[in-house]
């Protein structure tokens, strides 16, 4: 009975289900866009940076709290299963803390984090995204070690919100409008591996074994086609995300007879290659690792970090440079000399450093997320404790890339770290116009 | 040829990992009737017991022989807890049931571990030697001979205790007729905490044995149950022998395609060997296997017939898709942005619990490639907008199409097998589609990401940017939301018809009894199909939704361990009722009711993990229809307790009585 009841009901149902979608068009046309900007003067420093409030562009004293803060999104892989850099945001959080105490703030104005966590999902990332997007008087966002979540939050801030980061891991990062990727996207700063290879090792032959999931697959690609660029002769192998022993796969690329090995990874995925390594007696040297090898956990679980080589896009690991110097005194000014070769604290401390010097460039007054944008397009490093030379855009099919230079060090053990080849470019077939 | 043993035997210690881990859940299969998906978790959790044992975590260092032995007694201990607080009370639950509160097991464990000694992953001293041995051109460990040596002599121990002990002939005669082994002075509680035990005691000897060969970390061990259960599905969840055979055999495979990948006819992507093809491997092998010998496939003679819930007969579906629709339309407009969003993500969920609601609450056919299905429409959108220029709304229909199509596929695998295995047939078909789909930068997730672009139509912004913005001016636009909710109405008043019409009475005649069907003259076989079809079309539907909502796709979105998610929702929301499955939709993930609980209480990431593996396992153990799904039996049974006069009604319910009273009176106008 009930059934024969309820068909007008059924219709009616139909009918107003219809009738949600044509008020979809109704209400779909109005509200606009404003866009503004002029000359903003960015100051001129030379590489090694060594004087930190001169970088930042700022006044010695501190900032007034009482002033209206400067707002700037901080977005990290943390809280949850997904591990990258969660020490990033500390990093991030001891430069605001330092430019609020001995640099001024900008124009007198503290800088604010606005934090948003993605710990598991991709859903997180909108929802940070909707977050930010929502905060009144944000002038940017940047991203710590963002593996999940960041394709979803840029769909839903760009390109109105320009972002920032010092190491981006996430897939559309290099592609997403108005990012800007101040260390280099993980294609730009992989090409040098065949430089170092060449130069350095004298290769002939290279093994390549990396997580056969996105986000990896691209530096790895990058690094198969530099050290074809310089006639190595490499054997890749995709590592199953779930993959347990890696004994077998690392004999599949020929670890054994090859001059050098190229890997990359997560935390877990870098210590099941250190062990299978010294399994099998490979010697270290024959290592070169991206470094997110060098994410604390490593060194938790295997005592200390691999003896390996590692490329990386940060200054932070040779305590001798007069720049890693200056970092390593601000780290043990806060009892933070733990963090001192840690990549995701030191790229977290410098992306917040640079972009103070941008909103002090700008002046408070005009601080927007129109004119940060235009500041990002305009920096040229040099990069705090990263590259001397900074080319947003370079590169055509990874336009938020800022960089394509790599420095390589080698671990000595107990935290001393020697540098190998200083700062390298990637064959000259791989780089923008064949230069 | 040479290389190929080499690498088959470098497979040799995943593979006893593998084979272990199947061991124990045919062990615990045969004892308690549950497929117990927390059976890596338990080996990850005997793993961690002896780490923190053997490195002092809690004050002493404690030498290795004595860790393992403690973690090892550690293992039973989490066994019976499990067999006491999950599975007891489950007895007398439907397989599904048990299958997702297992997955409560897993979340609980993951969580548990995460929040005592952090996700960071640990290395164990290794209890067995680490040295090689040099034999066919290469180097093999020699754990790989001594796990192996230790997996098959668990087999076989097990082969001889079920075949020639009391013990082992209790359990088989209760696992194959439970009433003829009560009658015979069996305990059926008794032997299914005895095999849970042991179950957890093999898990665990080999979490702690296999530490060297894999990181003890809460993701990789407990995921490793994802092959020792295709390895258990080979063994019939039965024979001890060959789930042991198939799991060292998957670990071999694994290793000789990794050599495979380096030779020049391989397959590439981007010039890289193409992903996931072990996985395909092992998802066609799988369906041949049991396509063959499907009606083989034994079940346990239990006590008490163990059915899905009721699936009650959907009434005002009209009036409730009024009200539904117009309550949400203004909550749309007036809720602030976070809230909206997750609003959305309810009505999207919810569409992805219905098609579990036609697939296996009206059918029976349990299938976790749902999610899978989704994304294949998602991608497809994505791919067609980047390469071939199509948009919305082409895009999507042809995704939509896709999906279905693949769908139907994966039915023509449902014909010859039912049930839970067919819940693992079509997991490991998600983690098929997931490795050698999602994660191919040419046809899945891009190396440069997979955007999709906003919807919009004639001109007019459908997307969640369209411009207006609700009454906070913040996106997501209701405008998006308007388009998902007509859909869900549009997909809810589908699925309850379904349910009420001829086609509804057939799909419940399959589920109750398949040969009783077909001997009624019900094609089952094409019942089967149309659920997969109707089921495989909504899960389209909600995958393009899906993409348009979050503008970027990334294959974890639609992982094997998110689509077992996505099942226990449905099945804690009440798996057989298109209400459970709205219900399904406000708890699942960043949907309302987790977004409630971060806005005003704090609580995300792995304390919700937490939260939600207790609230799966307490709601399943009080609630074994599903929330609404019980709700819905007691006020059936409250009813007929008040017509029956034992109960009086309170005034709402003689309002009720009423206008239901004044509607059977009206006249039903004719035609």
């Amino acid at each position: 009975m009930h059934g024969v009841r309820a068909r007008p009901f059924h219709r009616a149902a139909v009918l107003f289900a219809a009738l949600i979608g044509a008020c979809a068009f109704a209400f779909a046309q109005s509200g606009g866009a404003a866009a503004a900007g002029s000359a903003i003067n960015l100051p001129k420093l030379k590489y090694p940076v060594t004087n930190f409030l001169q970088y930042t562009d700022g006044k010695a004293g501190p900032a007034n709290p009482k002033l209206k803060p400067v707002l700037i999104g901080w977005v990290n892989n943390q809280g949850g299963q997904v591990l990258v850099g969660p020490t990033a945001t500390n990093g991030a959080q001891l430069a605001v803390k330092w430019i609020n105490q001995h640099a001024g703030g900008i124009d007198g104005h503290p800088i604010k984090l606005v934090t948003c966590f993605i710990p598991n999902t991709e859903a997180e990332g909108t929802a940070c995204g909707d977050t930010l997007a929502a905060t009144k008087g944000l002038t940017s966002i940047g991203l710590g070690g963002v593996a999940v979540g960041s394709d979803t939050l840029e769909k839903v801030v760009s390109p109105r919100i320009p972002i920032f980061c010092g190491i981006c891991i996430g897939a559309s990062d290099v592609t997403n409008p108005n990012t800007y990727i101040f260390g280099g996207s993980g294609d730009a700063v992989s090409y040098p591996w065949g430089t170092f290879a060449k130069q350095v090792q004298h290769a002939k032959t290279a093994a390549l074994v990396f997580p056969n999931a996105p986000g990896f697959t691209l530096p790895a690609a990058a690094a198969l086609a530099a050290f074809k660029a310089e006639g190595i002769t490499p054997t890749p192998v995709g590592l199953d995300p779930a993959a347990t022993d890696y004994v077998g796969p690392l004999q599949a690329a020929n670890v054994a007879s090859a001059d050098t090995i190229y890997t990359s990874g997560s935390v877990t995925s870098c210590i099941e290659v250190a062990k299978a390594l010294a399994q099998l007696n490979v010697s270290p040297s024959k290592v070169v690792s991206s470094p997110l090898c060098l994410a604390p956990g490593v060194a938790q679980a295997l005592g200390d970090y691999p003896k390996w080589y590692y490329g990386t896009a940060q200054d932070n690991l040779d305590g001798n440079l007069p720049q890693t110097k200056a970092y390593y005194k601000l780290l043990a000014q806060y009892k933070l000399s733990a963090s001192n070769e840690d990549p995701w604290f030191c790229t977290g401390f410098a992306e917040i450093m640079t972009m103070a010097q941008m909103m002090n460039a700008i002046g408070y007054s005009r601080v927007s997320t129109t004119t940060v944008s235009q500041a990002l397009k305009k920096f040229h490093g040099p990069f705090l404790l990263g590259q001397p030379i900074i080319h947003c855009g370079e590169y055509a099919k990874a336009p938020a890339s800022c960089s394509d230079q790599t420095h390589y060090y080698r671990y000595l053990g107990k935290g001393k770290f020697k540098p190998a080849g200083g700062w390298l470019l990637p064959p000259p077939s791989l780089r923008p116009g064949g230069k | 040829m040479e290389h190929i043993i080499l690498f088959a035997l470098l497979g040799l210690g995943g593979g006893a990992l593998i084979a272990g881990i199947a061991l124990a859940i045919v062990l615990t299969y045969r004892g308690s009737g549950v497929i117990n998906i927390g059976t890596g978790a338990v080996a990850m959790l005997a793993g961690y017991a002896y780490w923190s044992l053997n490195v002092g975590k809690y004050g002493t260092t404690i030498a290795p022989a004595l860790s393992f032995v403690l973690a090892v007694a550690f293992s039973a201990i989490v066994g019976v807890v499990i067999e006491l607080v999950c599975f007891r009370p489950l007895r007398t639950a439907a397989p599904l049931g048990k299958l997702v509160a297992s997955l409560g097991v897993l979340l609980l464990a993951q969580a548990g571990v995460t929040l005592a000694f952090s996700n960071n992953p640990q290395v164990p001293t290794s209890f067995l030697t680490t040295k090689t041995v040099t034999m066919l051109g290469g180097q093999v460990p020699i754990q790989n001979f001594i796990l192996t040596g230790i997996v098959v002599a668990a087999a076989l121990a097990l082969t001889a205790a079920y075949r020639w002990t009391r013990f082992g002939l209790a359990t088989r005669a209760a696992s194959e007729n439970e009433v003829s082994g009560m009658l015979a002075g069996l305990s059926p509680n008794s032997l299914a905490m005895v095999n849970t035990v042991l179950g957890s005691v093999v898990a665990g000897a080999l979490g702690v044995l296999a530490g060297n060969i894999t990181a003890l970390d809460p993701l990789n061990l407990p995921l490793q149950v994802v092959p020792a259960l295709v390895a258990a599905l080979f063994a019939s969840f039965t024979s001890f022998g060959v789930a042991c055979a198939w799991g060292l055999g998957i670990g071999m495979l694994e290793n000789v395609v990794y050599y495979l990948s380096t030779q020049s006819w391989f397959p590439k992507v981007q010039y890289l060997p193409i992903p996931g093809v072990n996985d395909v491997v092992i998802f066609v092998i799988m369906v041949i296997a049991l396509y063959v010998r499907g009606a083989r496939l034994p079940s346990r003679g239990a006590l008490i017939e163990r059915r899905l819930p009721f699936a009650p007969k959907p009434v005002h579906v009209g009036r409730g898709a009024l009200i539904g629709g117009a309550v949400c339309v203004v909550l749309l407009i007036v809720f602030p942005y976070d809230f909206r969003e997750a609003l959305i993500t309810t009505m999207i969920g919810a569409m992805i619990c219905l098609s579990y609601v036609v697939m296996t609450g009206y059918v029976g056919q349990v299938s976790v490639v749902q999610l899978a299905l989704s994304g294949v429409t998602g991608f497809i959108i994505s791919r067609l907008a980047e390469q071939a220029g199509i948009l919305f709304p082409l895009g999507p229909i042809i995704g939509i199409v896709a999906a279905t199509l693949v769908g139907i596929l994966v039915a023509f695998s449902a014909l010859r097998v039912r049930g839970v295995s067919l819940a693992i047939i079509t997991l490991a078909g998600a983690v098929a589609i997931d490795n050698f789909w999602f994660n191919n930068s040419n046809w899945g997730e891009g190396i440069g990401g997979s955007t999709v672009p906003q919807p919009s139509l004639f001109g007019f912004d459908l997307g969640t940017n369209a411009p207006f913005r609700g009454l906070d001016g913040q996106i997501p636009s209701p405008v998006f939301g308007f388009m998902v909710l007509a859909f869900t109405i549009l997909v809810c008043i589908l699925v309850a018809n379904t349910r009420r019409g001829r086609l509804g009475q057939r799909m419940l005649a399959v589920r109750s009894n398949e040969r009783a069907a077909a001997a009624a003259g019900i094609d089952v076989r094409n019942v089967k199909l149309v659920a997969f079809t109707i089921g495989s079309f909504i899960a389209g539907i909600a995958g393009a939704f899906t993409a348009y909502n979050s503008g970027s796709l990334s294959a974890d979105q639609f992982s094997a361990l998110n689509a077992l998610g996505v099942i226990a929702y449905a099945y804690i929301g009440g798996i057989t009722m298109v209400t459970g499955a709205l219900f399904a939709g406000a708890i699942s993930a960043d949907a309302l009711f987790p977004h409630a609980l971060l806005a005003w209480f704090g609580i995300s990431g792995t304390w919700a993990i937490l939260i939600a593996g207790f609230a799966l396992i307490s709601t399943l153990v009080f609630s074994p229809e599903g929330a609404i799904g019980t709700a819905y039996r007691k006020q059936l049974e409250r009813r007929r307790r008040i017509s029956a006069g034992i109960d009086k009604p309170n005034a709402l319910e003689a309002l009720f009585a009423r206008a239901r009273e004044r509607q059977t009176t009206t006249p039903v106008e004719p035609g």
